[in-house]
């Protein structure tokens, strides 16, 4: 009977390393499928988007053209230099060369310092937008930068994001002329509630800098920014446009009789419109909205209203959400556009890490048959759950959905190394305490006590966004927990049953 | 101490001395990865064998490449090497289209920059979870082993890790292995062994007497 036990649970163990290495293969359409789901690879393991980023072509022809005139006012300037070099020593030139060569080494940082702002806003925004896997270069020399991103349904609107831009702006309606401009922004922040109507109204609260502040109560002397101004200078406007019709009719009919009077009535008009302000917008990129309400820094814009619809209401929230999102990870002082956008296959192939999980298989093998040499058939027996441990492992990993990254990789050789310091652990006690019980109990104090610390970064690199950090994260609670339930059930009853 | 342990221990400070200085100096290797380099991108518009444009690329330029494939349908390759020269570029371009028949030629190729990716972006992300459960395994030990005294065990818990840390990006640097994708694994590795060290060395020392 001990030993049709014995036999059946390696069986199982055989039946389990089957499926788990093997497969279960089954015919759907003509041709034989694995029903067994396949590893999650993490982007470095697997594939990922590349997308190149260049500073924009017009900013580019702008520099160039404002390096055109900076060299225009040289060379003008040189021109004045040469007449006066005749009198001029040569030391003086020295010192002027020596300046020029420090500005242009000033230009150069500034322009780096650019990139290096732009590069930072990419990383907020990425971080901003909950992107958990990404690496960002920049080349100094162009400013080209370098984002490498995991492939999922997120990633195109990561892109999109990369280089979008949404510049909150006052304008003077008339002339155009940016009376508040984005540096005075310091950051947006944005709200839904409910009104009395029943009408969900979402709004966007913008809140300006000490300067821009400043800026604004010189602009509100002279312009109208609110809504409700805004509102009552069109109606005087139109109210004035239709006297103004009234009383050019009136003229042409009474033209010959009152005269004077209606020469009276035209000037009361243009006295009553002397007053009145300009109007100012804010503009959000091309858009303009309505701005509610205006309190100390903070200007408050109304991004919509709706009664009923949800879908429009989730739209304006995504709207608000955006132009807060965009303004509060940082300004982006040079354009830039997307150069290049490619999806990009890893150059560790498949083969190769099955070259690499074969070597440490083997190695684990090897390390399995010395145990089977000294301590014999219960050394055999647990090894033989050894492999079990492994089977059910890689199904486990492979069924929780864990993505296995590089750090991933590095996990599994962790509670490879952690099983096998645990089954030596017990085999040397069985062996020394001739009694499984307590030989099975000092091992699992021994090992679990020393391993908290070990638990202790596994949940906390489980809690991290980051991918390959929670990988590994997951990959060690799994094998952790594996380690202490696997040998409790599967490796306790075979010592068992060899001692009974 | 034991003489042992003094040893060991002045050899890991020569080690890092060494390491610090050279990383100050000529800084770490970088894997082709994540260092400055150029690339060709040739469109094969067939599905491409990786290992036949390695044979290639390692033929031409030497075995400091990398090759991948790219767009969905693998029909693209990139190449990349820390510089490849116009006359390697035509020569890998014309060597593929022995291979495979395609419509980009030698002279529409281009040599493009990819720039580096510095060391501080890599490892950034590590920082504050490795931090955060140093110092929780710290409240631990101090919890578990309070008996043993709280600065040894302090000490221990704070100093081992960062020392062995240490010594293994000074050998990074000393033996110039590249930095790359599995820089990262390798210090996390060390410091679950780090851990587990401190832990076993901590067991050993003897309990306060109140």
């Amino acid at each position: 009977m001990r030993r049709v036990k014995i036999l059946t649970i390696v069986l199982v163990i055989v039946l389990l390393s089957l499926i788990a290495f093997g497969g279960i293969y089954i015919q759907t359409q003509n041709r034989m499928e694995n029903k067994v789901r396949d590893y999650k690879l993490g982007r470095e393991l697997d594939s990922q988007r590349v997308v190149e980023l260049k500073v924009a072509q017009e900013e580019t022809d702008s520099t160039k053209d404002e390096e055109n005139t900076e060299s225009g006012t040289t060379e003008s300037t040189e021109a004045t230099e040469n007449t006066e070099a005749t009198e001029s020593t040569e030391a003086t030139e020295n010192t002027e060369t020596t300046e020029n060569t420090e500005d242009s080494n000033k230009t150069n940082e500034e322009t780096i310092k650019n990139y290096e702002t732009v590069k930072t806003t990419i990383e907020n925004r990425l971080d901003s937008l909950g992107a958990t896997d990404y690496t960002i270069s920049l080349n100094k020399v162009d400013g080209t930068i370098r984002v490498e991103l995991p492939e999922n349904d997120f990633t195109d609107m990561y892109i999109y994001y990369l280089t979008a831009e949404s510049r909150i702006e006052i304008i003077d309606k008339e002339t155009e002329e940016v009376l508040i401009n984005n540096d005075m922004i310091k950051q947006a922040k944005y709200s839904y509630n409910v009104n009395n109507s029943g009408s969900y109204i979402v709004n966007e609260v913008i809140e300006l800098t000490k300067e821009g502040q400043a800026k604004l109560t010189e602009i509100l002397n002279n312009y109208a920014l609110l809504q409700t101004e805004i509102d009552g200078i069109e109606s005087e406007k139109s109210n004035t446009e239709s006297t103004a019709t009234e009383s050019t009719s009136t003229e042409s009919t009474q033209t010959t009789e009152n005269t004077t009077q209606t020469t009276s009535t035209e000037n009361t008009t243009e006295e009553n419109s002397e007053p009145t302000k300009k109007v100012a917008n804010l503009v959000v990129g091309e858009t303009t909205y309505e701005v509610s309400k205006i309190e100390g820094n903070k200007i408050t814009v109304q991004i919509g209203t709706q009664t009923s619809n949800t879908t429009s209401v989730n739209n304006y929230i995504s709207q608000a959400a955006e132009i807060a999102m965009l303004q509060n990870t940082g300004k982006m002082p040079v354009q830039y556009e997307t150069y290049s956008n490619r999806y990009e296959y890893s150059n560790i192939t498949k083969q190769q890490i099955g070259i690499f999980a074969l070597v440490v298989l083997s190695i684990v093998l090897v390390i399995l048959i010395i145990f089977s040499v000294i301590y014999k058939v219960s050394g055999i027996l647990a090894s033989i759950s050894f492999i079990g441990f492994i089977a059910i492992y890689s199904i486990i990993i492979r069924y929780t959905n864990v993505m296995i990254s590089v750090e991933g990789i590095c996990a599994i050789i962790i509670i490879i190394l952690l099983n096998l310091k645990f089954t030596q652990e017990l085999l040397e006690k069985t062996k020394k305490v001739n009694l499984l019980k307590e030989a099975l109990k000092l091992t699992y104090k021994d090992i679990f006590i020393k391993i908290i610390p070990i638990i202790i970064l596994s949940i906390v690199a489980c809690l991290t966004k980051w991918d390959n950090l929670s990988s590994f994260g997951m990959i060690m609670f799994w094998g952790i927990v594996l380690i202490a339930l696997y040998n409790f059930i599967v490796t306790r009853t075979l010592l068992k049953l060899k001692k009974q | 101490m034991k003489k042992r342990d003094i040893i060991i221990l002045a050899i890991m400070m020569i080690i890092i001395v060494i390491g610090i200085i050279l990383a100050c100096t000529i800084g770490f290797n970088k894997q082709l990865r994540y260092s400055d380099s150029q690339k060709i991108d040739i469109y094969v518009g067939e599905e491409v064998d990786l290992n036949k444009i390695k044979e290639i690329a390692n033929e031409v330029i030497g075995n400091n490449n990398m090759v991948q494939i790219i767009e969905i349908y693998g029909d693209m390759v990139t190449i990349r090497a820390k510089s490849i020269s116009e006359e390697q570029k035509n020569t890998i371009v014309n060597k593929i289209k022995e291979s495979y028949e395609f419509e980009q030629t030698a002279e529409n190729t281009n040599i493009e920059n990819v720039p580096a990716t510095r060391i501080r972006d890599i490892l950034k992300k590590y920082v504050l979870p490795l931090s955060v459960s140093g110092l929780i395994i710290l409240i631990y030990m101090l919890i578990r082993y309070h008996k043993k005294g709280l600065l040894p065990v302090m000490l221990n818990t704070i100093l081992i890790p960062i020392i062995i840390e240490l010594v293994l990006l000074s050998v990074l640097v000393i033996t110039r292995i590249p930095i790359g994708i599995y820089t990262p694994s390798l210090i996390l590795l060390v410091f679950v062994f780090a851990t587990i060290f401190v832990i076993n060395k901590i067991e050993k020392l003897p309990e306060i007497k109140a």
